[in-house]
């Protein structure tokens, strides 16, 4: 309406013509791009199927079973619940959190200490798990929002800090003895899987409708695309930076409960080898359902195809050596993939 | 004002009013990437980014007046392509400039306060700029542009302010032609 008003004769004519090129030559480049969207989108689904049916082939009998898919499906969710607190941060644009195994492991140890040697209710004793967890998620966010000291120092020193005091409140022992009833939290079956796969489920759909759907989402997006846009356009960044590293704590804690449910137990030493799992699923998640973009369903989606790849490995006889390497080479690869994914669209 | 100010000052009709960030159009072309549009996200998002919260509920954002904030700023401005989900890092330095203003302008601002707002962009987007923001001032938007583009300033401004080492030295009013501001300018100091 404005234009017509204002421009003259030969701005339309320049508009016209111009509208008509787009249209030409528009329509089959983004019949390509959307073909390659959605090769790009669902590469890693498809060479996860493959994988499935290359394991199916070289273990007939021993890999497609029944077993195996609950062992990959009930095993991982450790590993997804610190790769979505791993995400809070990430989302809005810190890199890296170090400290997320390490806080899991304070949890996971404190909740049966407290139990076994200090004789708390289980229940208290989870709650205080998680308090401790966000504790150090407030202090995490403290010293990068506020202090604004570099992230990766910051959680690396908190990693080692948090693991040291795991072994000494435990006397570097396994701690054993929660109440049987503790473990249905975690272990109540329900269609052949435990009930804490679906509390992943649960929590990554719901995390990536929070980013998708909701203006707590976007501004997320927005802070972890480019801190001063947003800042301009009203968002409360540092809230939401300091919110994030919270969230990533009290994820930690809850997760570290659901595992200490299922284990019955934990053992301080192990919290080390969650690092390369979370990090290989988180990055993984970059090449899938949103190519270049952090994303929960991504991760999700990363976490299982890596169990599925070392679960296949390990029934073809290889060793412990082969869980390092995998997660280790998956890392690099997809951290290279993304970056390039990046680069393509920005 | 210095492009640093996080709450500028101005008075507006004889009210001296602190205007929040989000009311007031902050433009710095040549790092309009830097302070202006997230590129990695989409023409959409971007728009409505300003209004999500106080538009929005907690739980979500909602579709329906984004998509049409985000639709008539595309007509209005005529950005191209005119795909919505396109990432703004796809578009022309002239479509992105189009993205910047119409994201504020969409929020029917009181103020605008534009700092070279035509830099860098070709003919036909610096054309669809000026229609736009002539449009807003119809509309009763108080406009302040910092501008070194003459042309610019006397197509579009009522007065003209000329700075020199941070004292005004000339004050320009009336039917302005881009000659009477670089002469104002260049000339010798009054």
């Amino acid at each position: 309406m404005t234009d017509q008003e204002k421009g003259g004769g030969t701005m339309d004519l320049t508009d016209e013509s111009r509208t008509g090129e787009s249209v030409t030559t528009a329509q089959p480049r983004r019949g390509a791009s959307r073909a390659r969207t959605f090769a790009a989108r669902y590469a890693v689904v498809g060479v996860w199927l493959v994988m499935i049916a290359a394991y199916g082939v070289a273990e007939p009998g021993l890999f497609l079973r029944g077993p195996t898919f609950q062992t990959i499906f009930g095993s991982q969710q450790p590993v997804v619940f610190l790769s979505m607190a791993l995400l809070c941060t990430i989302a809005v644009g810190e890199f890296v959190d170090l400290s997320v195994p390490a806080v899991f492991g304070l949890s996971a140890t404190l909740l049966p200490v407290l139990v076994v040697n200090h004789g708390w209710n289980v229940w208290a004793a989870s709650a205080a798990a998680i308090v401790a967890a966000v504790t150090v998620g407030v202090v995490n966010g403290v010293l990068v929002v506020v202090a604004r000291v570099n992230t990766i120092v910051v959680t690396l020193g908190m990693a080692t800090l948090l693991e040291g005091i795991a072994l000494w409140i435990s006397d570097l022992n396994t701690v054993n003895g929660l109440p049987a009833s503790f473990s249905k939290i975690a272990l109540y079956e329900i269609g052949g899987l435990p009930v804490s796969f679906y509390y992943g489920v649960v929590l990554a759909a719901g995390f990536a409708y929070l980013l998708a759907f909701t203006p707590l989402g976007r501004h997320m997006r927005f802070v972890g695309a480019n801190r001063e846009v947003s800042r301009l356009s009203g968002v409360r960044v540092n809230r939401i930076r300091f919110g994030s590293f919270v969230t990533a704590g009290a994820l930690c804690g809850i997760g570290a409960v659901v595992a200490v449910a299922a284990l019955g137990g934990y053992n301080p030493t192990t919290s080390e080898s969650l690092l390369l799992p979370t990090f290989a699923a988180v990055f993984l998640g970059t090449a899938i359902i949103e190519p270049g973009q952090f994303n929960p369903i991504g991760t999700i989606i990363g976490t299982y195809f890596l169990a599925t790849g070392i679960l296949g490995l390990q029934l073809l006889g290889l060793q412990a050596w082969v869980s390092p390497v995998f997660y280790g080479a998956v890392l690099v690869l997809a951290v290279t993939i993304a970056t390039l994914l990046h680069r393509r669209t920005a | 004002m210095s492009p640093g100010d996080t709450e500028p000052r101005l008075r507006v009709a004889g009210v001296s009013k602190t205007f929040g960030a989000a009311r007031v159009l902050r433009d710095v072309p040549e790092r309009r990437l830097d302070h202006g549009l997230a590129a990695t996200l989409t023409i959409a998002e971007n728009i409505t980014l300003p209004r999500v919260r106080a538009r929005g509920s907690r739980l979500r954002a909602g579709a329906g007046w984004q998509a049409r904030q985000t639709a008539d700023v595309i007509t209005e401005l005529d950005i191209r392509p005119p795909d919505p989900q396109a990432p703004v890092a796809t578009l022309s330095g002239g479509n992105q400039q189009k993205v910047l203003l119409g994201k504020w302008l969409a929020g029917e601002p009181d103020l605008l306060v534009l700092h070279e707002p035509t830099q860098a962009v070709d003919v036909g987007a610096r054309h669809g700029l000026i229609d736009a923001i002539r449009d807003a001032a119809r509309r009763g938007c108080g406009v302040v542009i910092a501008s070194a583009d003459a042309a610019d300033l006397a197509v579009l401004c009522d007065r003209v302010l000329v700075f020199r080492d941070g004292r005004v030295i000339a004050h320009l009013s009336g039917d302005l032609r881009p000659d009477d501001i670089i002469h104002a300018t260049f000339g010798a100091p009054a």
